[in-house]
């Protein structure tokens, strides 16, 4: 059965969540970008706005509407609100008896996420397959995850840089939201995933959509679909990438690869993280701070018998086939979702689905020692060393 | 096969570096071998001598040392059961590169090079197992070597 | 439907029915991340800038609490500095639990530097263990060879000290330790005890000085020669450089013992040490919740390829 709600009613519904306590989320323009932030009216939202995408190119821009949610995605994603880029995960107090340690008790906040695209709620079952369904439990993201209320929008355009269909993530919402909306030029449809979800609506001035209402909003969805003309040939792409572990085309990207790590700040679904150390200036008192982490950074691999992966080859290396290969050994699905936000931000506009075609249209029986450049020959050339075969002989670009 | 052919016999049997050979080859190989036993200091060969046996160890440890400027004599290795002995004796110049010394009471099979040599020669599958196992045996204390090499300079 | 609950499921990771975290073997906190208080008991050198540090729990509760197995690691904290993940070497006679250092970190430098008493955080333990169930629970018991390289020999002193409590549980032992020179052998005062526990030690070293009569020469060497009644049912379990435990795989692989009888624990940076901040990884590997110990033959394929 679906519904429908008066474009106005956006004011309403934000409004009924306040109201049970939730603190809205959803799209705004912040810095010429459409950012997630708090939402206290559809005011607020990026009304008659559209984004447009490319590798390394983003841009929002007034448009031929005056839809709320006729644009894609931005550099953004909800994992900053379920994954905290800084968030303190446990606490000391030095006494004379000791150090006693806690950790965070209070109650998360109480989030209402609204426009999550179904490339989005994709990442979501991703992270909580990571944090929630292995041997360990993250109690953070647990706790923040279990107070969220998460209204979907399908989407009815899409970015050059798309390719959920690829990735079987979208780009209609089919499961793990509470409600989701379909925007239409007078109102909206609306499907109901949950009984919070028909909570919130009975709130809402709603009416049974008709027929009309219904094949439009499809024909709508549609709209994106055919507009999606990026594609991930995820054909045996787990053993295409794990058996191409010296690949030349390896060097080859990481010629172009600034290890900046915008992809991974960017990705919905990365998850890596390190603990930082926050001391107050007695020594006694001492918070244990989380924040993301990328391994495009040098130091993340660090050991005490060196850094493993020393340049930008091993550690580009590292995220394409831990995100389209060894994630599916590790969580039984892809860490990717076809968001493109990865080729959006990137500086230099690496585009991984070529970088997988590259890895599939050459033989990798071609492994060959990258050429020794000249130091002289500017920044971005690599200054390329050797590897010694067997050594584990670090010898860093960095 | 004589007692003192048959006791060699049974001590090449037991070695792992031999157990790819047949009896027959091992009879052969233990037609031209005396057994050995040598107390714990011996020197059983030096650095820079002629020698004209190679061994195989049975039991026991010895040590090999090179001469060097600054240290004197230097452990570089050591050699233990299974192992060849003197291998320059059959396939070098029959000039030692090492000075052998016995650490433990050792005990070992020599085999004189030049009846050594002529048994091989006359019988070439024997000769093909004889260095096939040499060979094999260089090979892993050449790895053993490379990995020492790496311990020692990786920081 | 999205469900409210979000309840955590056992774990069943995807490899083939291969291990995941033993129930048995999990820490017992509620939360992974909450460190204990523990306090610094004694401080012993073991060799240049590698010392076995005893710590005790400052709670009688949690000290009455805890069980580890062989192989696993803690993470020692020095609040203010941080946390490394050291193994766990075995327990003092009085019960203090055992970890062996190497300083070369800030977090490694300050416990280094701490004297008797200085308080610090431990959560754990974390992470496999070594098979010993695969030795003790045959009839006859499974012989085993030990082959350690340096700081190596750290988690596998409790498998020693685990032998040595029930020897009769064991085969034939054979610990094969080897380091640079003589002074970076550990646990040399332990050594009388494991040859009077019918334990054959070989000790071997990379540099003779003029203090060492013992063997030089690595310890797959030691392999080689060594005396192997049973190959098939004999076990292997090896901690050192990776190129060192390739190798020593390699050489017991050639005298007769199974790939699949070959044991290996490995180093990677651990954060988290739970699997959820993505430091450790080797290929599908979290080192931490799926190793440190592994099979070799589950490893061997990432061991060799370069940066991964």
């Amino acid at each position: 059965m679906q519904f429908k709600i008066a474009k106005t009613e956006l004011d309403r519904l934000v409004a009924a969540l306040q109201c049970q306590g939730y603190t809205v989320l959803g799209p705004r323009i912040e810095d010429s970008a459409i950012v997630y932030a708090e939402v206290n009216s559809r005011a607020d939202l990026p009304q008659g706005y559209r984004d447009s995408q490319e590798p390394g190119k983003y841009r929002v821009r007034p448009a031929e509407h005056d839809n709320y949610f006729e644009f894609n995605l931005g550099p953004h994603s909800w994992k900053q609100f379920l994954f905290p880029p800084k968030v303190t995960v446990a606490t000391g107090v030095l006494s004379s008896t000791g150090w006693a340690f806690s950790t965070p008790q209070s109650p998360p906040p109480k989030y209402a996420f609204l426009g999550v695209r179904a490339c989005e709620l994709a990442a979501i079952a991703i992270q909580d397959r990571v944090f929630l369904q292995g041997p360990y439990v993250d109690p953070i993201y647990q706790a923040r995850r279990e107070a969220v209320l998460i209204i979907a929008v399908n989407c009815t355009v899409a970015a050059a840089t798309c390719f959920c269909t690829s990735m079987h993530t979208g780009p209609t919402c089919t499961t793990g939201f509470d409600l989701a909306l379909t925007e239409l030029d007078d109102c909206f449809v609306v499907d109901v995933g949950s009984p919070r979800g028909t909570a919130i609506l009975e709130k809402l001035n709603v009416e049974l959509a008709r027929a009309q209402e219904i094949e439009q909003a499809g024909a709508l969805q549609q709209r994106a679909v055919d507009q999606i003309e990026k594609r991930l040939d995820t054909t045996n792409v787990h053993d295409l990438l794990l058996n191409s572990l010296d690949h030349p085309h390896w060097d080859e990207v990481a010629q172009r690869c600034l290890s900046c790590t915008n992809c991974t700040m960017v990705c919905p679904t990365c998850f890596c993280s390190s603990v930082a150390e926050v001391a107050d200036l007695s020594g006694e008192n001492v918070v244990r701070q989380r924040q993301w982490d990328s391994c495009f950074n040098l130091d993340f691999s660090y050991t005490a018998g060196g850094t493993v992966r020393n340049d930008r080859r091993s550690r580009f290396r590292q995220w394409l086939t831990h995100k389209l290969a060894s994630w599916q050994d590790q969580f039984e699905t892809s860490g990717c979702v076809g968001c493109g936000r990865c080729i959006t931000w990137c500086p230099v506009g690496i585009d991984l689905t070529e970088e997988v075609d590259a890895l599939r249209s050459q033989p990798s029986s071609d492994r060959m020692l990258p050429i020794v450049e000249s130091p002289q020959s500017g920044p971005l050339h690599r200054t390329c060393q050797v590897r010694p075969a067997e050594s584990g002989v670090s010898s860093g670009d960095e | 096969m004589t007692a003192e052919v048959h006791a060699v016999f049974d001590t090449l049997r037991q070695l792992p570096s031999l157990t790819d050979f047949s009896d027959g080859a091992l009879q052969q190989l233990a037609s031209v071998g005396q057994e050995l036993v040598k107390p714990v200091g011996s020197i059983l060969f030096s650095e820079g001598d002629p020698h004209d046996r190679i061994y195989l160890v049975s039991s026991g440890t010895i040590r090999l040392d090179m001469l060097t400027a600054k240290c004197g004599r230097q452990t570089i290795l050591s050699i233990g059961a299974g192992d060849f002995l003197a291998w320059s004796a059959l396939i070098g110049d029959g000039v030692m590169t090492s000075t052998a010394v016995a650490t433990e009471n050792v005990k070992l099979v020599a085999l004189e090079t030049v009846s050594l040599r002529q048994l091989l020669e006359q019988h070439s599958d024997l000769g093909y197992l004889v260095m096939g196992a040499l060979a094999k045996s260089l090979s892993r204390r050449l790895l053993a070597t490379r990995l020492q090499l790496l311990d020692m300079y990786h920081p | 439907m999205v469900t409210n609950k979000i309840t955590p499921q056992p774990a069943a990771l995807g490899r083939g029915g291969q291990q995941a975290v033993n129930p048995e073997l999990a820490i017992n906190q509620a939360d992974p991340w909450r460190s204990l208080p523990v306090r610094v008991k004694r401080l012993s050198i073991e060799a240049p800038s590698v010392f076995t540090v005893e710590l005790a729990f400052c709670d009688t509760h949690n000290q009455s609490n805890y069980r580890f197995a062989p192989g696993q690691f803690n993470m020692l904290y020095v609040p203010g500095v941080g946390e490394a993940a050291i193994s766990i070497a075995g327990r003092s006679s009085t019960g203090a639990l055992l970890h062996t250092i190497r300083a070369v970190g800030s977090v490694t430098q300050a416990i280094e530097t701490a004297g008797v008493g200085f308080p610090l955080g431990l959560r754990g333990p974390f992470g496999t263990a070594w098979p010993l169930e695969m030795l003790a629970g045959t009839n006859p018991p499974g012989d085993l060879v030990v082959a350690s390289g340096g700081i190596g020999i750290a988690p596998l002193r409790a498998v020693v000290e685990t032998i040595v409590h029930e020897r009769s549980n064991f085969g034939r032992v054979s610990v094969l330790v080897g380091a640079r020179t003589s002074a970076d052998l550990l646990y040399r005062h332990d050594h009388d005890q494991w040859r009077q526990s019918n334990i054959d030690v070989q000790l071997t070293v990379d540099r003779a000085d003029e203090n060492w009569q013992g063997q030089v020469g690595v310890v797959t060497l030691l392999i080689d020669r060594l005396t192997l009644p049973s190959p098939a049912t004999t076990q292997v379990m090896t901690c050192g450089p990776e190129v060192m435990m390739r190798y020593v795989a390699k050489s017991a692989m050639a005298r007769g013992i199974p790939a699949e009888n070959i044991w290996v624990t490995l180093e990677r940076n651990m954060n988290c040490a739970i699997g959820l901040c993505g430091h450790c990884q080797l290929g599908p590997e979290f080192i931490c919740k799926d190793g440190p110990v592994f099979p070799y033959q589950r490893v061997a394929r990432w061991l060799s390829v370069h940066d991964f």
